[in-house]
């Protein structure tokens, strides 16, 4: 804070021009401090200047005070979780400051297992990290607290932590009415719980005064009890000004099986796709990209330069209830992805079909899309265990490297038929002498995914000298490091 | 039953990972230690208590080479050593068997018998130690010694003319302008400094050449205040004959002067002045300048409540060899210089390992401002003040970050000497509920080190 002195202001006028052409004034000469300063010889005006200044600085800093001010709001909320032990709390700052290996999902994920909460200590670094890596903002947020929400609100650059939803908020409509962002949306979210129709009602309210950016979190929020009874203000939201509205409300429209988006979604599909003889399949793509298919959020060009008509097949195929391919084959998944189609339009039908099925989080259609060159988030429709041992069968018919993307998809640690099958392929290679170097990818991706459980069958591997056995002592370094990780955690 | 008298074996008392990586001489070495803190490259690891609380961790590292590396660790210093070729101290598998240690009682078992080679180093270190307690050596050669101080008297005395004649210059032409020299100007006058044996001079002069490039409103107040403390130095420096030697000692150091450790402690032991106590380690921060690493590490007495400065020095890029943990204390000798506000000392025999230390009791923001003030009535250059604030929080305010007590009163934060992290990480801790925060409040402001929270000490 700066104080008034006029003083040590004249004295630095003085020297900002230079004394050659304006020397400093008198010192008032009524206290201890002029009658010191009048001491000061003047032969020279500069030399005055630098002696003033000296005797003027050690007065202004002997005299300085701590400002007054109010004291600050502190945190009204306490976390009543415990927090993590303190050998824990040390690995993390190592993780966060980056130690080549990227455990901190994996730690986040252990500690929120153990119910504990994130070091306040390292709440900065943490909520940093997650504004750049938005696949930890759900984590971070959850370990961080109230305290981490007290904190983004002190700093803009952890705004993204005010836009999450909390947990569990006690009055809802109270929330709702005067919340932060996040509150609100957790409020929302608690409202649409209990009673999805009058959550509704709250947000019609409010709807035209929300800015694009909110309108298209709250579309999506409808997500939560979503119904039938839904429909109209989705219907409506489709004829919104932002673009960003306009394809949450069609994204969630194709959740409403019934709906008049659904019907006419089935009716272009109808027109795209009809069985063939001798277990063909008929392509028709659309002929061009008309005003009420835009208005259902099929965009006129495709972002990245796929040819128009191959673009509309497969956003149609994407956005149409996969029940209706039942109805058309009057056959399950498995026969209808079995039926040859024809090469040109064959992956945007495949691709539609497996966007449809992670949005509709449909299994049977994922495990029919499922295999070889298949996107790898349709595992993420499968359950866990499903996911694993079909990520195996990959690896057993297919080899290690082609698996690799499916492996840094299947969340760690990976069940024991998946960590098997990948050690038996390393296994494999390394008595079939393949170079160790080839498949490090996989051995990184193994330190990660590997239960530390394993690392017994992963020592053995690497008795006795020589390349493999090296690589497998690194491996088993990784597990021993992230059991110890865990061990820290649960303070064993 | 019955009862006998049996003497007291109190467990060495294993360290914290914290504790332990606060001696990492950066960061890399931290994570390279956290990497070997696995049981796999280490064989015959062990810990083990001596007389007089001394303790020792050692082990045998299987690296990538042929020979395996031997590391010892005495608890005492704490010093390491290691047949590694590594330059850094401690080097990481010193790190990684310490926090091994830590965690792992198994892969380092207590109570162990130290094999010969560590014995034979632990041994030596003892030895010297009571050498150096019992006997101090005069100079090899006073005369040769006293001629090179009278050369170095006059270096700098031609040193100091110089720049009193470049400063006058400054001001006589006006500092307006200053913001577009660029710091090749600065860094002239440094090197001239330098060559007259003044390095301390050099260090404020290159401090200063960044205050106008900066830009920053206000800039050419700063710039002289800066140049008024040098200029106070520089006519200090000119009367040194008329002034109380123990001000002149404090003078010498700021224009570059060193002081041996062992001469101070040789010194303080003739004159009986050596003060025993438990000094907690309220904080220790590194600074580099050039190819110089300087370690500050910030003590209090436990039992004479004075606050001590322990200042070490790694040359080339190496880091020092002195590491006390943050938030422990240690039974020590400490020999204070010879300075008007006595604060920097040197440590003489240390009794024992380090063991938890409680949190410092501390006082608020009016009072900081106060020591500080005393402080400089007696030593008139003094920049800063160490102080533990009782019961404060870190704001962030439009106009800058704040440091305020309870009651509203509040210090402005030094941000060249504060990142922006550290006052982050002290309000995410505080929540806004006051913490015991440890720093240095002077002419710039308070630059905050270390704080408790949760009755640990976190180093920020």
């Amino acid at each position: 804070m700066r104080v008034a002195d006029p003083v040590w202001d004249d004295l630095v006028s003085a020297a900002l021009v230079g004394t050659g052409r304006r020397p400093a004034a008198e010192l008032p000469a009524q206290d201890a401090l002029g009658t010191l300063a009048a001491r000061v010889d003047r032969a020279d005006e500069a030399v005055r200047l630098l002696d003033l200044a000296a005797i003027v600085m050690v007065h202004r800093r002997a005299g300085r005070r701590a400002p007054a001010g109010a004291p600050p709001a502190p945190c009204a909320e306490v976390d009543t979780r415990p927090s993590v032990p303190g050998r824990a709390r040390a690995r993390l700052r190592i993780l966060l400051e980056g130690d080549g290996m990227d455990f901190l999902p994996e730690w986040l994920a252990l500690a929120r297992a153990a119910g504990l909460r994130a070091p306040e200590s390292e709440l900065p670094a943490l909520l940093t990290a997650a504004r750049s890596r938005t696949d930890l903002r759900e984590i971070v947020a959850d370990l961080a607290g109230p305290r981490g929400r007290w904190l983004a609100g002190l700093n803009p650059e952890w705004a993204w932590l005010t836009r999450i939803a909390v947990p569990e908020p006690d009055d809802p409509v109270e929330l709702w009415r005067h919340g932060r962002f996040g509150e609100r949306l957790a409020a929302f979210e608690a409202l649409r719980t209990d009673d999805p129709d009058a959550a509704r009602g709250l947000l019609t309210r409010v709807w035209s005064a929300e800015p694009a950016e909110d309108r298209a979190v709250w579309v999506a929020a409808l997500g939560t009890g979503l119904s039938a009874s839904d429909e109209p203000f989705l219907e409506e939201a489709l004829d919104d000004r932002a673009k960003v509205v306009r394809v949450a409300a069609a994204r969630l429209l194709t959740e409403l099986p019934g709906s008049a988006f659904a019907a006419r979604m089935r009716e272009r599909a109808l027109a795209c796709l009809r069985p063939g003889g001798a277990g063909r399949m008929l392509v028709v793509p659309p002929s061009g990209c008309d005003a009420a298919m835009r208005r259902d959020g099929i965009a006129e060009t495709s972002p990245t330069g796929r040819e128009d008509h191959s673009w509309w097949l497969g956003e149609i195929v994407a956005a149409t209830p996969l029940a209706v391919w039942r109805e058309v084959f009057g056959a399950g998944p498995e026969e209808i992805v079995a039926r040859v189609l024809p090469r040109r339009f064959a992956e945007d039908v495949r691709d539609g079909w497996a966007r449809a099925a992670v949005l509709q989080r449909d299994v049977g259609w994922a495990r029919a899309l499922a295999g070889r060159g298949a996107p790898t988030r349709l595992l993420t429709v499968l359950p866990a265990a499903e996911c694993a041992e079909h990520v195996a069968r990959h690896i057993a018919a297919h080899g290690l490297s082609e698996a690799l993307q499916l492996l840094t998809n299947c969340p760690a640690p990976w069940p024991a038929t998946l960590g098997d099958a990948v050690l038996d392929a390393l296994a494999s290679a390394a008595e079939g002498g393949g170079y160790p170097w080839s498949f490090s990818g996989a051995r990184d991706v193994a330190g990660r995914g590997l239960d530390p459980a394993v690392v017994d069958r992963v020592e053995h591997l690497a008795a006795g000298d020589g390349e493999w056995p090296k690589a497998f002592r690194a491996l088993a370094d990784t597990l021993h490091y992230r059991a110890t990780m865990r061990a820290e955690l649960l303070d064993n | 039953m019955s009862v006998r008298a049996r003497t007291v074996t109190v467990m060495l008392e294993r360290w914290t990972a914290e504790q332990v990586l606060a001696l990492a001489p950066d960061v890399a070495s931290g994570k390279a230690g956290s990497r070997l803190a696995v049981p796999r490259p280490w064989s015959a690891a062990g810990a083990a208590e001596f007389a007089g609380g001394a303790g020792a961790v050692w082990g045998v590292c299987a690296g990538s080479g042929a020979t395996p590396y031997r590391t010892v660790v005495d608890l005492t210093g704490p010093a390491s050593q290691c047949s590694c070729p590594s330059r850094k101290f401690p080097c990481k598998h010193a790190l990684g068997l310490l926090l091994l240690w830590a965690a792992d009682p198994v892969a380092v078992p207590a109570d162990a018998t130290a094999p010969d080679w560590a014995d034979t180093w632990l041994d030596g270190r003892r030895a010297r130690a009571e050498k150096a307690a019992s006997a101090g050596s005069a100079p090899a050669d006073p005369v040769a010694a006293r001629r090179r101080a009278d050369q170095r008297t006059a270096q700098v005395a031609e040193g100091a003319e110089r720049l009193r004649r470049w400063l006058a210059d400054r001001v006589r032409q006006g500092l307006a302008g200053t913001e577009r020299e660029g710091y090749a100007m600065w860094d002239g006058i440094a090197e001239r400094m330098v060559d007259a044996k003044a390095p301390g001079l050099a260090a404020r002069l290159r401090a200063a050449g960044a205050i106008p490039a900066s830009g920053a409103e206000g800039w050419p107040g700063r710039l002289l205040e800066d140049y008024a403390e040098l200029w106070l130095l520089l006519r200090a420096h000119e009367h040194a004959d008329d002034l109380d030697p123990s001000l002149v000692a404090g003078l010498r150091a700021r224009i570059g002067w060193t002081v041996d450790a062992e001469d101070v402690l040789r010194n303080a032991r003739e004159a009986g002045t050596v003060v025993r106590d438990r000094w907690l380690v309220l904080g220790s921060r590194d600074s580099t300048d050039g190819n110089l690493t300087e370690r500050r590490i910030w003590l209090r007495g436990e039992r004479s409540g004075r606050p001590a400065l322990v200042l070490a020095f790694g040359p080339q890029g190496r880091a020092p060899q002195l590491a006390l943990p943050v938030g422990r204390s240690i039974e020590a000798d400490a020999a204070f210089h010879d300075d008007a506000v006595p604060l920097r000392a040197a440590l003489g025999e240390r009794a024992g390992a380090p063991v938890e230390g409680g949190e410092p009791t501390g006082v608020g923001p009016e009072e900081a401002t106060l020591g500080y003030a005393e402080a400089l009535r007696s030593e008139p250059w003094l920049e800063a003040w160490p102080v533990v604030l009782a019961d404060v929080v870190a704001v962030p305010e439009p106009m800058g970050w704040r440091i305020a007590g309870a009651d509203g009163f509040w210090l402005p934060v030094d941000r060249a000497r504060t990142g922006e992290q550290a006052l982050w990480r002290l309000s995410a801790m505080s929540g806004g509920v006051g913490l015991t925060v440890f720093g240095e409040y002077g002419a710039r402001g308070f630059v905050p080190v270390t704080a408790w929270h949760e009755g640990r000490a976190v180093q920020l």
